[in-house]
């Protein structure tokens, strides 16, 4: 029995998920089907991808409430040039480096700047929500050429390019954290960032790293979603931020840096994900829908924590 | 009702057969402990032989398993930590549990605040109250200042009026004397005296047999959580006590200098740094040696040993390595020219206490252990394995955390770290802090052994005697300046301590 709890323990999200999943198959005919389970995974992916970034950043013991308003910037940025007849492997790339830019120079302001994350990115939060209507006068951008969306419509066997997208970001993601200096650097800046500037790491500049990649994959999300509605609003990943923080932090990774990880994150994102879709296919109001996924954030931190103390 | 008297001496605290587990752990075994009106009893035993763990049970913080506890002769059951202070149990910790952004009065009286008819605050009872115990404990500092503008030694003090004002028979010091100066060090004993003749009765834990022997009446010993003895420090020789700590014989008359060391290839030539703390330092160090840096806390050691690695900014002087004038602007400026400095304070400036063992080695030596662009896990559990059987680290695996490892370990796992990035001058700051006895030991023969390799050693200690047993000179600093490098055979705690205080080199 206490084998069983230890297991549960460990694995909690995961069970969780699980547990999910079985629920709303009972619950609602319509949630355990291949058409409804992709339909999870696409609308999951986007903040998954998101919070590749965010995990990164949050284990250096920062936060990146700028996600959101990239992402819109970059929806913005994509849909002008796409409608200016910039090819679109080159609108792609430029829609994600404008992400690059925020991120940049949101890292140089709290590694160099000694500004803290918080106030950073809400400022840029502000700053790029604001860019991104002042761009277009706040109207939405659309008519495409046909071929940028097919990039979110395509389809390899059946399963959705997203899906692929997604696993591809955090094979990348895993890759970076586990199996390069960098990834093992912000674990440790997280951790104790006086102790890792002694030991003659360059604190710094991993720190922007964290928040340069936060906003790349933002920038990317921005790209990813103007495909997906083949339209641009400078409304759009409105509370992308903290979504990704949900998912990151649902998953185990600590808001004070230092511990966590990826895997956890995409459990997270995937959890958020199904909770919305099966509530939806409940017809439960969305007004409830978030009170219930509130709840669910503060008992996965409040399930980490007890955890932690029974150590 | 068990009220024993012996001789004129009253039992303020006994404490009989206690047990308290952890998992994993027998933090102590049927320990018992008694403390006397108007003593100083010292609790003696390394990290880790449970002399905190009975503390805290005391205070109430930890719930014992097991045992007894009888204050003033009436037996208590201590669920928490007011009913601790209801008793007349005070603690003095190591970090201080005082509010940063209030005044001192304030934290001397807070939980407790004066108040008026009207039920608003009574200020001008607060502060005249939290003046006269402040004044009690020679605090100078006025009563309405922030505590965050206090120095250590004046929260100490702190302290220990709020103590006095909770009117606690029972004062717990925890490591009173590792962040304090000599001076402030004479002024704690004399607090603890007049603490004394009050009638109250003191229990101090402390590593330094020198204070111990000073201020200390009796002494328990501890060792793995079982209780060893209590003897009276007066009548007990010094070996004897480290004996029953360390349970076998410490020779503490064995000498850890290097033989023989080389040229000189390191050189620091009127250092210089922005805080004005380093005003001018002048020394060098010769491969195979151990360099001692003597001088009172404050007196810029450490800062002077930051600047060399680029930790704190150098606007005067020259760091040259092998003949060659060097520039570190940054920690990795230094590293890469194999200099590494190891800070006094372990836990937030050395490990990361939430990696694992592995991790905390190789975290200056990453490039090592790439292979091909990637980190490769069997070369890094190489060099681990390594280090960790060369420098005896005792760990289940390098897989723990270093948060678990005892204090001794947790610094071998430093030098692990600066022995993998290949470094030939390391700078020990302060390295057997907070260490028990035997694994001083270890230390020092560590620090041979690496200065016998060829490293250059630079060793900063506040404990004189340790500086005497392992250094081949020893540079002795005051108000930011190297006043007198000594050779071996010129040092003496007695010169060391005359330079370190005020006097001239010839």
């Amino acid at each position: 029995m206490n084998r069983i709890l230890n297991v549960v323990k460990s694995y909690g999200i995961y069970f969780a998920l699980l547990m999910l999943v079985v629920v709303f198959s009972f619950a609602s005919e319509w949630f355990f089907t291949v058409d409804n389970l992709m339909d999870i995974l696409v609308q999951s992916s986007l903040i998954a991808i998101a919070a590749v970034g965010q995990t990164f950043v949050i284990l250096t013991g920062g936060i990146d409430l700028s996600v959101g308003s990239i992402v819109a910037f970059s929806s913005i940025c994509t849909g002008m040039m796409l409608v200016s007849g910039v090819p679109i492997p080159l609108v792609i790339v430029l829609g994600s480096l404008t992400g690059v830019a925020f991120g940049l120079v949101n890292g140089v302001l709290i590694s160099y700047g000694k500004i803290p994350a918080f106030i950073v990115t809400l400022g840029a939060m502000s700053i790029a929500r604001g860019g991104a209507l002042a761009l277009n006068s706040g109207r939405p951008i659309s008519g495409f050429p046909p071929g940028f969306e097919k990039i979110a419509s395509y389809s390899i066997g059946g399963i959705p390019v997203f899906v692929f997208y997604t696993l591809i970001v955090y094979v990348i993601g895993l890759i970076v954290m586990y199996k390069l200096k960098a990834g093992r650097y912000l674990f440790a800046i997280g951790g104790n960032k006086q102790a890792t500037r002694l030991a003659g790491i360059n604190v710094r500049k991993y720190e922007t790293f964290a928040y340069v990649v936060a906003g790349l994959l933002s920038g990317l999300v921005g790209v990813l979603l103007t495909a997906r509605l083949n339209y641009a609003t400078p409304l759009s990943g409105g509370g992308y931020e903290l979504d990704t923080i949900a998912a990151a932090v649902i998953g185990g990774t600590s808001l004070s840096g230092g511990e966590g990880g990826l895997i956890g994150t995409l459990v997270g994102a995937l959890l958020l994900g199904t909770l919305k879709d099966g509530l939806t296919l409940l017809n439960v109001v969305s007004y409830y829908q978030e009170i219930i996924i509130g709840s669910v954030i503060i008992g996965a931190v409040f399930y980490e924590r007890a955890k932690k103390s029974s150590e | 009702m068990e009220v024993r008297v012996t001789g004129e001496d009253r039992v303020l605290v006994r404490m009989k057969g206690i047990s308290k587990r952890f998992p994993g752990v027998q933090a102590l075994n049927k320990v018992d402990f008694e403390l006397r009106e108007g003593e100083v009893h010292v609790l003696l035993g390394e990290n880790g032989a449970g002399k905190s763990t009975l503390v805290k049970i005391l205070s109430g913080a930890y719930r014992k398993d097991e045992g007894e506890i009888f204050v003033n002769g009436d037996r208590v059951d201590i669920e928490n930590p007011r009913q601790a202070m209801e008793l007349g149990i005070a603690t003095i910790y190591q970090e201080f549990s005082l509010i940063p952004f209030l005044s001192a009065a304030e934290n001397v009286f807070l939980g407790r605040e004066f108040s008026t008819r009207y039920g608003l605050i009574d200020w001008r009872m607060m502060y005249k109250e939290a003046r006269r115990f402040m004044d009690s404990v020679g605090l100078k500092v006025s009563e309405k200042r922030k505590v965050a503008q206090l120095s250590v030694a004046e929260k100490q003090l702190l302290e220990i009026a709020k103590a006095l004002s909770l009117n606690s028979r029972v004062i717990i010091f925890d490591e009173p004397t590792a962040t304090l100066s000599g001076e402030e060090v004479k002024h704690l004993f004399k607090i603890v005296q007049s603490l004394k003749k009050e009638g109250r009765g003191i229990i101090y834990i402390s590593h330094r047999l020198e204070e111990i022997e000073e201020v200390g009446d009796r002494c328990t010993v501890l060792r793995d959580g079982e209780y060893i003895g209590t003897v009276d420090i007066k009548s007990v020789a010094r070996s004897d006590l480290i004996e029953m700590v360390a349970g076998r014989t410490v020779d503490l008359s064995k000498k850890f200098i290097p033989k023989s060391p080389g040229k000189v290839v390191f050189r620091v030539k009127g250092l210089k740094t922005t805080d004005r703390k380093v005003s001018s330092v002048t020394l060098d160090v010769r491969e195979g040696e151990i360099l001692g840096i003597a001088g009172l806390v404050g007196s810029g050691r450490t800062e002077a040993m930051k600047g060399v690695v680029g930790a704190e900014r150098v606007v005067e002087g020259e760091v040259i390595l092998n003949n060659a004038p060097i520039e570190n602007r940054y920690p990795w400026d230094a590293l890469e020219k194999g200099i590494v400095y190891l800070s006094e304070d372990r836990k937030s400036e050395g490990l990361v206490l939430k990696m694992n063992i592995r991790h905390n080695i190789t975290l200056s030596s990453l490039d090592a252990v790439v292979e091909r662009g990637f980190l490769s896990t069997k070369k890094e559990q190489e060099v681990v394995s390594k280090y960790i059987k060369s420098l005896k680290i005792k760990c289940p695996n390098d897989k723990v955390k270093a948060s678990s490892l005892s204090g001794g370990n947790q610094q071998k796992v430093l030098v692990a770290r600066a022995l993998a990035c290949k470094s030939k001058i390391l700078i020990f700051d302060e390295p057997t802090r907070g260490i028990d006895v035997a694994a001083k030991e270890e230390i020092y023969a560590i620090l041979q052994r690496l200065a016998e390799m060829g490293h250059a050693v630079i060793m900063i200690s506040s404990e004189v005697p340790e500086l005497l047993r392992c250094c081949n000179r020893i540079a002795v600093m005051r108000e930011g300046k190297v006043v007198a490098i000594l050779d071996r055979e010129e040092a003496s705690s007695e010169r060391i301590l005359h330079y370190a205080l005020g006097g001239v080199a010839v």
